[in-house]
């Protein structure tokens, strides 16, 4: 057994702040080995980033680190930031999440790889651009003789992203930190990008810590997990024995209150309660004690520490290329009665009760009325060239001739990769643009050609809530004033109001009595409940769901979720669900559409999408979402697409995925030039309402 | 939905607390963190001092401003002249205090109108967009790209040095900057997602603006005023200074500092009371809009120091 690479003995991080000392780290302790992946796995504030910044030294001056971390055999905590820079990039080397602002756009991508290498090597200029050339190339930018003269803003986030690693692993660094890689990438290119750094990791052998909130990549990627809450680490041990047998009631939480890709029908997720705590003045005890189902008195009094557990592991399990294999350590008082989610036979979280009705749940989806209908919609935006006389000089086709029909209690998922018009679609829903081109029908009444009474009559029908909970509640306002304003709006008189915001809030779960407060003072799960409490005001008919979930941590969306589907249930809701989270979809919705470039390539129910695929698209895209089991995420095939999306500019006739299609490759030439020719169109067999547009599917 | 809400027992209809009761612990946020800031403390204390000058400083004085006394020419400070005399016996003191005043009047009234003007534009062309957002722009760039300060002395100079003419002249001048400002900040707060989720409440235009969009930039303007105060009080200074401004028997601070300029050597004191009265003024005022920004900016690194 080799010696670690990285080791890191009680690491604590402390900040400073308006309201207190801030914990923001608290005794990480592990050791790193060369070739090794160590997942650190938490939601936003677990101190995960912190940790990898304390680690690099990067910390702002105010934080006080203590502990120990050494780095090959040296102290490298407390050493200054030029002795710092040194091991910086050819020590340890760091992927940040964000290609955009990670690269300087004013300088070429191979002007910042030379940049990396002259500061650690001695090679001559020419030396460095022919070695960053080669980086290029490996980590798969094609043409790389001529992209490395390219500047930042040439490339897609996915090409960004791999200059970024080129930079990372140019001076083979021993140990390479990737800080949510992935998160700001769409699932396809999260796939190419999680395929890349694996390969730059037998490239160069270096250890690699990932850091991220997602299991899935976690299960997929890391040989062990450190699993962080408040700050602390919670669980620590090899993948596949902390998926098997978690031992921490926040592990089994996180790994249940996850909708699975595999599972499918609406059944409740279980929640964890509460909300992650501030990490100013923690009282004594476990942080998650409050939030815990099976607390007992002890963990309010004394917070337990990071302990073997006793552990029952396969041996043979084991993935090659780790250090220290049979070790599984928990924080929790009762772990050693907690085995494979059960606590003396019991679940640990009791799996909720929902009961169903309604006057539509056992009738078919074809004899609900429909509530919404939209007819060849097309969003144009227009290419503008010239700088004072401004002329059209084409159009880019955000939303291409789409047509769906949505039911009453039914829910609609649309998905996609960033930039293939899935939030332009409901947008241009919502506005009841007199501009817009094809037709919208609420209840039958065209509102786009209707005139402006049809628009006024039917604005209460249809009501958003948005990603970003916080962007969408104005913070000057009160939450009381936030609900009421669509009711001012609609002409309610004002006892009514006060009684239907009261009531509002208590059917999304919030309490009548925090009225008035501003919505700083929630948390992201709370705001979120704000906005649908506000969408649900004017009594709506359908709600359009722009990505409600993607912005909150994972144990707070199976909370949102579950109440998305209680309310539609409850008030027969039509749900436009939009997102790029396939499992979620998966969970949510009845029928779902794929949509790529402006179009729809596939639309059915959500059993048949996921269950037979038709479109290749829609094959990749399924297949490119990491499950959270690393016993099915290590075994299946993996389509992994080349390229991006292409450009939505002009409305050339043919495919638009044809220039990535994996039944592309394998046709033959007469074949292949119907695809380039023919855009398909969206057909299925007699009497199935499951489409799709590909020439040979 | 209607009849599912009603559905609710009653008990499940609690007291809920009204829109006019709002929670001021933002506003102690701000005072606390505009505290632990101590040059803008110091800052307030100066301005507040100067204003407590301005006001009570004339009553106290022994001289009025066109008093001369002509057996004190060109006296140093000491026991009836306080800050000595200048070299026509016309005690420096009263002249002091009430140039001060007469600089802060003209400062506070100019950097409220320009706000206000430049609020109501700024606001409107980024509400309205389109073709009212073009002209107004248009407008103010044009305005720009004259040589303002000319202007403003030219038409000073027609007025005869009256100061209620020349907060006329600063603020006709002196608000398009502003606007721009307005105008910019108020394009950004028009893309917010809470602006869009209104418009599809059905929320009229009207109610927009004022509900969402000059909240929201209301701490902004806070700012802007204060360092419009600065900007004026250099601004009257400079126009005084070169002889377009206030006129005797007025005096005000740069007026004064024109006097003193020319016997620098002799009676320095002519221009040392002046000049010093006015460099606290502006740094005190600079200090608070500094304080300010910082305290209201919630990414500010200044204001987040514990």
């Amino acid at each position: 057994m080799s010696q670690p690479i990285l080791a890191v003995r009680d690491l604590n991080v402390t900040f400073p702040s308006e309201a207190g000392r801030v914990d923001a780290v608290r005794g990480v302790t592990f050791d790193l080995y060369p070739g090794s992946t160590l997942g650190i796995v938490g939601e936003s504030g677990s101190g995960k980033s912190v940790t990898s910044l304390a680690i690099m030294g990067l910390l702002a001056q105010s934080a006080k680190i203590s502990g120990s971390v050494s780095f090959d055999g040296k102290e490298i905590l407390g050493l200054t930031d030029k002795e710092m820079s040194s091991i910086r990039g050819s020590g340890i080397s760091m992927i940040f999440q964000d290609p955009l602002s990670s690269l300087t756009p004013v300088y070429t991508v191979g002007d910042q790889i030379v940049e990396a290498l002259r500061l650690h090597t001695n090679l001559s200029k020419a030396q460095c651009w022919e070695r960053a050339v080669d980086l290029l190339d490996k980590v798969g930018i094609p043409n790389p003789k001529v992209r490395a003269k390219s500047f930042p803003h040439e490339f897609s986030g996915g090409m960004r992203q791999r200059v970024v690693i080129a930079i990372a692993i140019a001076n083979n660094p021993k140990v390479i930190i990737a800080d949510e890689p992935t998160t700001a990438l769409d699932v396809t290119i999260q796939a190419q990008v999680m395929e890349l750094l694996a390969v730059a990791r037998q490239e160069t052998g270096a250890a690699t810590i990932l850091i991220t909130h997602d299991m899935g990549l976690i299960a997929g990627m890391a040989d062990d997990v450190l699993v962080m809450y408040a700050g602390k680490p919670i669980e620590h041990a090899p993948v596949m024995e902390l998926f098997a047998n978690p031992r921490m009631p926040y592990t089994i939480g996180l790994l249940g209150a996850m909708p699975k890709i595999t599972g499918g029908d609406k059944a409740p997720l279980i929640p964890i309660k509460g909300n992650p705590p501030m990490l100013i003045d923690l009282p004594p005890g476990c942080p998650f004690a409050v939030r815990c189902p099976v607390p007992i008195d002890l963990c309010s009094q004394r917070e337990p520490s990071l302990t073997p557990v006793d552990s029952e592991f396969d041996a043979e399990q084991v993935v090659p290329g780790e250090g220290v294999v049979d070790y599984h350590f928990a924080a929790c008082h009762r772990s050693v009665e907690i085995d494979h989610g059960l606590i003396n036979g019991a679940p640990v979280y009791p799996v909720p009760e929902h009961e169903y009705h309604g006057q539509f749940a056992d009738m078919a989806r074809n004899d609900r009325p429909v509530t919404l209908s939209v007819e060849h919609l097309t969003k144009t935006f227009p290419l503008i060239k010239g700088a004072v006389l401004k002329r059209r000089v084409g159009s880019v086709y955000a939303v291409n001739d789409i047509s769906f029909d949505l039911h009453a209690a039914e829910t609609l998922a649309i998905v996609g990769e960033s930039g293939s018009g899935k939030t332009t679609s409901l947008l241009e829903v919502m506005s009841f643009d007199p501009k817009t081109e094809g037709a919208i029908k609420l209840g039958g009444v065209d509102v786009i050609h209707g005139g402006p009474a049809a628009r006024r009559a039917h604005r209460r029908d249809i009501q958003m809530v948005f990603q970003d909970p916080a962007g969408a509640l104005d913070p000057r306002l009160t939450v009381f004033d936030i609900i009421a304003e669509p009711l001012r709006a609609f002409g309610h008189d004002k006892s009514d109001i006060a009684n239907r915001v009261a009531q509002l809030m208590e059917v999304t779960g919030l309490d009548p009595a925090q009225a008035d407060r501003f919505p700083t003072a929630f948390s992201g799960g709370q705001r979120q409940r704000i906005c649908i409490a506000r969408a649900l005001a004017p009594t709506p008919k359908i709600v359009a769901l722009d990505e409600p979930v993607s912005a909150l941590d994972v144990s707070i969306r199976a909370g949102v979720l579950n109440l998305l589907l209680d309310l539609q249930i409850k008030l027969e809701l039509s749900y436009l669900f939009v997102s790029h989270d396939l499992s979620v979809v998966r969970h949510i919705s009845d029928r779902v559409a794929v949509m790529y470039v402006g179009r729809f390539v596939e639309i059915g129910s959500t059993q048949e999408i996921f269950a037979n695929p038709r479109h290749p698209y829609t094959e990749a895209l399924l297949s490119a979402i990491p499950v959270p089991d690393p016993v099915i995420e290590r075994s299946r095939s993996r389509i992994v697409l080349d390229g991006d999306l292409p450009s939505p500019t002009d409305d050339k006739p043919g495919c638009r995925f044809a220039n990535r299609c994996p039944l592309f490759k394998t046709l033959s030439a007469d074949q292949r030039s119907v695809c380039q020719q023919q855009t398909p169109p969206l057909t299925g067999t007699e009497g199935s309402d499951h489409l799709a547009a590909c020439h040979y599917r | 939905m209607s009849d599912v809400l009603s559905m609710m027992p009653a008990a499940a209809t609690p007291k809920i607390a009204g829109p006019g009761r709002r929670s001021h612990s933002r506003m102690r946020l701000y005072a606390r963190r505009f505290r632990r800031n101590k040059p803008a403390v110091v800052g307030v204390a100066i301005f507040v001092l100067l204003v407590l000058v301005a006001v009570i400083g004339p009553r106290i004085a022994r001289y009025s401003i066109s008093e001369i006394d002509f057996l004190a020419l060109a006296q140093p400070p000491g026991g009836t002249h306080w800050f000595g005399t200048n070299q026509t016996g016309l005690d420096l003191y009263a002249m002091t205090v009430h140039g001060l005043g007469r600089s802060m009047i003209i400062a506070v009234a100019v950097s409220l109108l320009t706000l206000l003007i430049a609020s109501f534009l700024g606001a409107l062309a980024a509400y309205m967009g389109g073709w009212v957002e073009k002209i107004i722009l248009g407008v103010i760039n044009f305005i720009l790209v004259m040589p303002l300060f000319l202007l403003e002395a030219l038409v000073a100079q027609k007025t005869g040095g009256n100061w209620l003419w020349l907060i006329v002249v600063l603020t006709a001048f002196g608000w398009m900057v502003m606007a721009r400002v307005i105008w910019q900040l108020s394009t950004s707060i028009r893309e917010r997602e809470y602006i869009a989720a209104a418009r599809y409440m059905g929320v009229r235009g009207v109610v927009v603006v004022f509900r969402h969009m000059i909240p929201n930039i209301g701490s902004l303007l806070v700012v802007q005023f204060t360092l419009g105060i600065v900007s004026t009080v250099m601004s009257e200074t400079a126009l005084s200074f070169l002889g377009f401004g206030i006129k005797i028997p007025d005096v005000s601070l740069g007026s004064m500092l024109i006097d003193g300029q020319s016997v620098l050597t002799t009676t320095p004191w002519a221009f040392f009371f002046p000049a010093g009265t006015m460099t606290l003024l502006t740094i005190s005022v600079a200090l608070m809009a500094d304080g300010l920004r910082d305290a209201l900016d919630p990414n500010s690194a200044a204001g987040g120091r514990a």
